[in-house]
């Protein structure tokens, strides 16, 4: 049997034919998919000798604010944080809101991969693998900032606890303490999910893979995994029992992430209603993340047949679904606000909606309530333009929530002769675009060389698909 | 050792071949496929051991925290209770779901014998197909008879291909 390693790019007519549109009527995979082509069209992407032009013309960029990024960490730690435009009272700035988006777009990763695996929903084996890369560097990306914001990084050991003789003890009934072990917790175990569902596909990339070097390397990082019954049994049973645990670990990082702000009795933060709130924002962003990864990829890696208008509309329909939950979250926040009576607390929300940062209020509140609005319309859920505007929008907006939330609360504090303003500085947003380049260079490096979708849970899912009688019931 | 391998081109095919192997009483009979094959899932130990690993990492981290806030580093913040046990939940959670995860991932390799980069059975020709859409049943059998009574029972069910190897 043949492995076309190179036969990949399409003529560009091709792409344009009617064929590869979307349409609100796609089965999950176009009919005529098999197992084997479908892993050799996967493992070529990954073998591919030289990467594809746009590869290129889109890494560049994304190294060079990489390399903005750590500038920025360098200076930060030679000069210290002064450097960022945080002063009393806006302590926390551009470190934590940036750091609470990062890890919501992380979190969105996980929900479809882990959440809608419990759920048995077939159109997530093939965006899984772009779901997972997506939290695991977003989860990076999120763990730069806790260290960067310190102040004395060099103590981030304190976070820790270990026997001392300073009588030094971490705070463990502070959030703080818990979003440090959450995150911790998060990142290692994305790391662990991450890998463990990757191993029969690095073992399809070893099979495939032609030069003795990139045997090797492939060989070595899927350990032995030959499909054996034993290794399967072990897998299955597993892998489902890490979905069931990655799950509300999820719910639990981003209800932390909350709690830091629920926990402090600054106006416009001290309200039960934040980690909900928090986990509903951890879903809109990371659904728009997804489908901005999965139409550009769709197409340039011509994986049409496999992300199809199903996966839009379905992504798009829960897109809508959390921008509703958002929605519902801002109105309880200014009905909670005005039905409590405290004075800090509605003098601090007026100026939320008509003081300084009254952009940044309406923005989130455009952006992530109203523009979704239109995926109610089915023509535009498969519309690849319009979808990617919406979350384009969706993913500027949760960052303007994020900005409301930690910026304009802290802003008009209880004693008035401490209110202040507050901007980012050059140095805020070098760190802020870094880890946007570092995200994306980890995806386009994850796209060269792992497998981009699930091999093997799409072999089961079309073998389960080919054969209904025998193993419908048994789909993984 | 001798090994007896065969390739199939369904699942169906193979599932025909292990029903076949089974009624003679063959043993020492493994599969290669490239999907999971719908056996039962269960008799895997490992979900039990990621609970009891996650259950001891919860009770002991938030041992320690208690050990930690009550007696070796007490910290009196406004009068606030020392032992402020729903305040080491989340914590004790996050640690034990690490300890979960930690246990099932490397479980899984020591149950598996993996990293196990060489296996005889890599020398076959047709292996590879594994990882791709062949489905391979192995026999392995001590002694040269047992090599031709394996081919006689898998050669008539129509392989795409069969192939020996020594072990």
């Amino acid at each position: 049997m043949s492995h076309p390693a190179e036969a990949m790019a399409p003529p560009i007519a091709d792409l344009l034919a009617p064929r590869y549109a979307p349409r609100l009527d796609d089965p999950v995979f176009y009919p005529g998919v098999t197992a084997a082509s479908m892993t050799d069209r996967i493992c070529a992407i990954a073998l591919r000798e030289k990467p594809f032009l746009w590869w290129w013309v889109a890494f560049v960029p994304c190294m060079a604010l990489t390399v903005l990024l750590m500038v920025a960490i360098v200076y930060l730690f030679y000069a210290g944080i002064g450097i960022w435009g945080v002063n009393w009272p806006v302590m926390w700035g551009f470190a934590i809101l940036s750091y609470v988006w990062w890890i919501a777009i992380a979190s969105g990763g996980t929900i479809i991969s882990a959440l809608f695996f419990l759920v048995r929903a077939d159109w997530r084996d093939s965006i899984n693998r772009i779901a997972e890369s997506m939290m695991l560097f977003g989860a990076a990306a999120a763990g730069v900032y806790p260290i960067l914001h310190l102040g004395r990084p060099w103590f981030f050991y304190w976070l820790f606890f270990y026997p001392n003789t300073m009588t030094l003890s971490a705070q463990f009934r502070s959030p703080l303490l818990w979003d440090f072990w959450a995150l911790m917790t998060y990142v290692l175990a994305s790391v662990l999910f991450w890998y463990f569902g990757l191993i029969p596909d690095l073992a399809s990339v070893r099979d495939r893979a032609r030069s003795p070097g990139k045997q090797r390397i492939y060989g070595v990082l899927a350990c032995g995994f030959r499909g054996s019954s034993r290794q399967w049994k072990h897998m299955r049973a597993t892998y489902g029992v890490m979905a069931a645990i990655m799950a509300p670990v999820v719910v639990s990082i981003h209800s932390i992430v909350g709690l830091d702000f629920a926990g402090a009795a600054t106006p416009g933060w001290h309200s039960t209603e934040f980690p909900p709130f928090f986990v509903c924002g951890a879903l809109l962003s990371g659904f728009a993340i997804v489908l901005l990864l999965i139409i550009p990829l769709r197409r340039l890696l011509n994986l049409e047949e496999l992300m199809t208008g199903r996966h839009l509309d379905v992504l798009c329909k829960l897109l809508l679904t959390s921008s509703l939950c958002i929605a519902y979250a801002y109105l309880m926040d200014a009905f909670t606000t005005f039905y409590g009576g405290d004075h800090a607390e509605r003098l601090m929300f007026t100026e939320r909606v008509f003081g300084d940062y009254k952009p940044v209020y309406w923005g989130a509140m455009l952006f992530n309530c109203l523009l979704p609005q239109l995926l109610w319309f089915r023509r535009l859920r498969v519309n690849q333009l319009v979808i990617v505007l919406i979350c384009l929008g969706v993913v500027v907006g949760m960052w303007l929530e994020r900005y409301e939330i930690v910026v304009t609360s802290l802003h008009r504090p209880h004693l008035p002769s401490a209110w202040g303003i507050f901007h980012g500085t050059f140095w805020d947003w070098a760190t802020l675009f870094g880890t946007v380049g570092m995200f994306l260079s980890g995806i386009l490096l994850s796209v060269r060389y792992v497998p981009i979708v699930s091999m093997h849970e799409m072999r089961a899912l079309i073998a389960a698909r080919a054969a209904p009688a025998v193993t419908a019931e048994h789909a993984r | 050792m001798k090994g007896v391998l065969a390739g199939f081109e369904s699942e169906q095919a193979l599932r025909r071949a292990l029903d076949r192997l089974a009624a003679t009483h063959m043993d020492n009979v493994d599969t290669y496929t490239p999907a999971p094959l719908n056996e039962e899932s269960s008799g895997s130990p490992l979900p039990l051991v990621m609970f009891v690993a996650g259950m001891l990492g919860f009770i002991g981290f938030f041992l320690l925290m208690a050990y930690a806030d009550v007696y070796a580093y007490p910290l009196n913040i406004g009068g606030r209770p020392e032992f402020a046990w729903p305040a080491f939940v989340p914590i004790a959670f996050e640690l034990g779901v690490l300890c979960a995860m930690a246990a099932g991932f490397f479980g899984y390799f020591v149950m598996c014998r993996m990293p196990q980069l060489y296996d005889p059975i890599d020398g076959c020709d047709r292996f590879k197909e594994a990882s791709r859409d062949g489905w391979f049943v192995a026999v392995r059998v001590n002694d040269p008879e047992g090599v031709a009574q394996v081919r006689a029972i898998l050669e008539p069910l129509g392989p795409a291909s069969v192939e020996e190897f020594s072990e």
